[in-house]
């Protein structure tokens, strides 16, 4: 199969060093439109969806596959084959920050650094580990899935209100932002919610940003401390920016602290 | 006129009233305004707005990471999402389940932009909901069950046209489900001979009755037939009108098989045990012409144990036959300690049928105690050997000898006694063969002689 149609691969931008982006949990790389601008002249932007969102070939999720994280770091490593990618930045938001984690501590050689956008390695609470989330809760999150994408999911996307001002913007959108199948979206809300990465954090060895919103429910500041803590080549930005998609609320403060981060490590 | 019934309300009245509750939030969810429905549901105090808080912190957990992973990123990218169902907090009170409609506003001139949400209450819906989420898991786990049991289920409309038609219909009937949908269940599987009891049945189901066709026959896709038992019920509608059936084919092959068993079974048996009942009659009768009433109650006793002693060999092996030497040892099991000392015995595997087990069983009884009393094992010298043997003469013969030696001077007897029968004529009447029985005087010779066809039981 091809990998590139796959995953509803884009390439885009006039540099050479690529700038992988990977959306999270809900949504597809439409997720990143705001941010992927300020990028093109300087990066080889690579956009793509997670397989089983957004323009993914949803035939392709195989359950036994993506039961973990493993299978998405499998295909973001397959990406970079296919594109022949070296040395490749990955910015990857909420649950794709691990399994960026991952892909690096296989091959390790063939990235260079880590942008995990309001990253979780653990989303439930431990013993001493916050993760902020009871295993009820996330059950509780689970049924409430199934609940909305009962009459939802698909005739969600159509549902495009209050931009009558651009409606090339709703014609984009239709039909693929936030869509998927149902039973997809439980299995990979599970994978995601019941996910324990802990163990793989330690190893990361690329130099890694940490950007941390204040006000996110979804990986609280205790989580963003513990991943600056147990990195080893991490740093921590503490956004201004609230909830658990400054991409999307905080566009301009986003770009400036990734910008800021991968400056600072062109020059070491 | 017009006047008296013109009302004047302000936009102010009408949102702090209506029947929904209302929020505007800055796009980071900071509440901004509120009207009373939203603080009468929630149980907020009206100052909820100079708190800073924003709308997402009343959301159930649930319903927050929801929206901060969908409900946000869509009112962002595409300035709106609606009929989105969460459960809002409430003070004192069980969470409200609610739908939400958002949509972004783009603010005038300096002022920021504005989420706009409207809170419809969604208990009965949610209930209804609750309700339909438990009948699609439940009408899944019935469909798991119809598609993996091994019966035809099938269901057809009054017109007898099939509408579903389950694997296992598929396995026992040999059509598809695209070859069997939308045709008629006559055409598919009913036999000629068999339409005129269907048409009859399910004018019964028509009305309303559960049918059972406890033993029928349908025809297969490749013209087999099939024995079946139908259960065909009735599937009415919220009026209780009949409006198709439910058909549930179970395959009794194996049934009918196992039943048709029995009848051989039952047959044979009575077949056998008149046979058995007219050998004792024989051998009682026999026994009492050469016997006086002090010794013909234990000389029929011995006789009978030896017809036991068959009849037990015959049920261990299901009426199939019995090994030859089982049969030997089993007749001399008074001398068993004399086997391989005194007696011998020699001779391939073979298993003779049932028949000829009971009367050779008989002549080796018969031998053995005429050699206690009278021959090569009434002394403390003498031996027996039993050998047999299988020659192609052309067509296969069975041979069989008992040969005594070393007992006390053999003396014909003067009168054929019962043993005498036995050996002779019973044997040979049952096997078709031809019997020696020679009184030589170093010892008896007794030797059977017939087609292998008689004697074995495959």
């Amino acid at each position: 199969m091809d990998i590139l149609i796959r995953n509803n691969v884009t390439v885009i931008g006039d540099g050479n060093t690529p700038l992988v982006f990977a959306h999270g949990y809900g949504c597809d790389q439409n997720m990143w439109r705001l941010i992927t601008p300020d990028f093109l002249s300087d990066y080889k932007v690579v956009l793509y969806d997670l397989t089983g969102s957004g323009k993914s070939d949803l035939g392709a999720y195989d359950f036994k596959k993506y039961s973990t994280l493993e299978g998405h770091a499998t295909d973001l490593i397959e990406i970079c084959d296919a594109l022949d990618l070296s040395g490749a930045v990955v910015v990857g938001h909420s649950v794709s920050a691990m399994s960026a984690a991952l892909a690096a501590n296989r091959q390790p050689e063939r990235f260079s650094a880590l942008v995990m956008v309001a990253p979780s390695p653990c989303y439930i609470n431990d013993g001493d580990y916050t993760g902020g989330f009871t295993p009820a809760d996330i059950e509780g999150l689970l049924d409430f899935l199934d609940t909305n994408f009962l009459g939802w999911s698909r005739e969600m996307a159509p549902a495009i209100m209050g931009v009558p001002d651009k409606p090339h913007l709703a014609e984009e959108l239709t039909n693929s932002f936030c869509r998927t199948d149902p039973s997809i979206a439980q299995h990979f809300g599970r994978v995601t919610f019941m996910s324990d990465h802990r163990h793989d954090a330690k190893k990361v060895s690329l130099p890694t940003l940490i950007l941390q919103c204040s006000e996110d429910i979804v990986a609280p500041v205790a989580v963003g401390e513990w991943l600056q803590d147990n990195i080893r080549e991490s740093q921590l930005v503490l956004m201004n920016a609230t909830g658990h998609c400054p991409h999307l609320s905080a566009p301009a403060e986003t770009v400036s602290a990734i910008r800021e981060f991968l400056g600072a490590d062109a020059n070491t | 006129m017009a006047s008296e019934n013109q009302v004047h309300e302000t936009a102010d009245e009408i949102l702090a009233d209506l029947p929904c509750g209302v929020v505007s939030t800055l796009t980071d969810g900071t509440i901004v305004r509120v009207n009373e429905t939203f603080l009468n549901w929630t149980g907020l105090p009206s100052n909820v707005v100079d708190e800073g808080r924003r709308f997402q912190e009343l959301l159930t957990v649930p319903g927050r990471i929801f929206y901060e992973t969908h409900f946000a990123p869509l009112l962002l990218m595409q300035g709106g999402v609606k009929e989105v169902a969460c459960q809002l907090k409430r003070v004192d009170k069980e969470p409200l389940h609610v739908l939400l409609n958002s949509m972004v506003v783009e603010g005038r001139g300096d002022l920021p932009r504005i989420i706009r949400t409207v809170v419809f209450d969604a208990t009965d819906r949610f209930k209804y909901e609750q309700e339909l989420r438990r009948a699609r898991n439940e009408s899944r786990q019935l469909a798991a069950i119809v598609n993996a049991s091994t019966d035809a289920i099938v269901s057809a409309g009054l017109d007898g046209v099939v509408r579903t038609w389950n694997p296992g219909a598929t396995r026992m009937f040999g059509y598809t489900e695209a070859e069997a949908v939308g045709h008629d269940v006559d055409d598919l599987i009913v036999p000629d001979d068999r339409k005129l009891e269907r048409e009859t049945k399910y004018r019964r189901v028509r009305a309303g009755e559960t049918v059972i066709f406890s033993d029928t026959e349908r025809h297969r896709k490749d013209g087999r037939l099939v024995p079946v038992e139908i259960t065909a019920t009735p599937m009415v509608d919220d009026h209780g009108r009949v409006i198709a059936a439910s058909l549930m084919f179970r395959d009794i092959s194996e049934r009918k098989i196992a039943e048709e068993k029995q009848l051989l079974l039952m047959g044979e048996l009575n077949h056998r045990v008149k046979n058995l009942l007219a050998v004792v009659q024989v051998v009682a009768r026999q026994t009492a012409s050469v016997s006086d009433a002090a010794t013909f109650g234990n000389k029929l006793s011995d006789r009978l144990l030896g017809l036991a002693a068959c009849q037990d060999l015959l049920v261990q092996t299901n009426w199939l036959g019995a090994e030859l030497t089982e049969l030997i040892s089993a007749q001399l099991a008074h001398f068993s300690d004399m086997i391989g000392t005194r007696i011998f015995i020699d001779g391939p595997d073979i298993k003779v049928t049932p028949n000829v087990a009971q009367s050779l069983g008989m002549a080796l009884h018969e031998l053995a105690t005429n050699a206690a009393k009278y021959g090569a094992l009434s002394n403390s010298s003498g031996g027996v050997k039993i050998s047999w043997q299988i020659r192609n003469d052309p067509d296969p013969r069975f041979a069989i000898q008992w040969v005594e030696h070393d007992g006390p001077l053999v003396e014909p007897p003067t009168k054929e006694g019962f043993g005498n029968k036995v050996l002779r004529r019973m044997v040979e009447a049952s096997v078709k063969g031809e019997v020696s029985l020679d009184y030589a005087p170093d010892g008896l010779r007794w030797n059977l002689e017939a087609p292998l066809s008689d004697i074995t039981a495959e």
